[in-house]
């Protein structure tokens, strides 16, 4: 996985031989709270409704969608392969949209990245010392 | 516009048209076929129901894959504003429960 990486995908404990996709620790730091659902995230880099990404899922990359009747379903992947071709497909489009529309001119997504990770172990780092918790380095 | 292989067009056609007497009537109408035949296909490919899982494909790849827009299309012009569409919209609501009765 890159640092660049937003999603990810992760062998599901509830769907025995099945994957699903999940964001990855680059995602949450940057987007750290929702009073929604980061499985919507998928969604909305894809431009498509939720119901209409699950049918994306289903139809073209042979998804199994489970949550009946639940506001938030999640799309289980048998083929693994085809699960990360929808990841990568999805990272490639999560970066072009802060590259062309989220980040200033001339600001590259890693760096970007990059800032974020500085930023998030610093604050790490002060909480850890304003609770009195040793750093690793101690 | 992708291309399938037969296997994936079983699957999507299986996906969409599982033991529902109600949708192999659907599938009928929108190919000019018989429900028995559309049926016949989901049980066992032969080169008819080949052609209609294709035509069936297609009228559904334009909704599913052939309309994702572009990146430059997307609404969001900001991380703030992409963080706060992980909320569902009432209308999506109502569209995740049509989804449901779907399937």
């Amino acid at each position: 996985m890159n640092k660049t990486d937003m999603f990810t995908f992760d062998k599901s404990c509830s769907h025995t031989s099945s994957y699903f996709i999940r964001p990855t620790e680059s995602f949450y730091m940057i987007f750290k709270k929702t009073n929604g659902s980061f499985n919507l995230a998928p969604a909305r880099v894809m431009g498509l409704s939720y119901a209409d990404y699950l049918r994306f899922c289903r139809d073209a990359y042979g998804a199994i969608i489970a949550g009946k009747n639940e506001l938030y379903p999640i799309a289980y992947f048998s083929d693994s392969k085809r699960c990360k071709d929808l990841v990568t497909f999805l990272n490639s489009r999560m970066e072009e949209l802060f590259t062309k529309k989220f980040l200033p001119i001339g600001t590259s997504f890693a760096s970007f990245i990059e800032q974020k990770t500085e930023e998030f172990e610093k604050e790490c780092e002060d909480r850890s010392t304003a609770l009195g918790i040793p750093s690793v380095d101690d | 516009m992708a291309r399938y292989t037969q296997e994936q067009i079983a699957q999507l056609l299986k996906a969409y048209y599982i033991d529902s007497g109600e949708c192999y009537s659907k599938a009928a109408k929108i190919v000019g076929s018989t429900a028995q035949t559309v049926k016949k296909y989901v049980i066992s490919a032969g080169e008819e129901g080949k052609q209609i899982a294709q035509t069936l494909f297609l009228e559904k790849a334009t909704v599913f894959s052939g309309n994702i827009p572009s990146v430059e299309d997307l609404v969001f012009d900001s991380v703030d504003a992409f963080s706060i569409a992980f909320t569902h919209s009432d209308s999506e609501k109502e569209e995740i429960r049509k989804f449901w009765e779907e399937i």
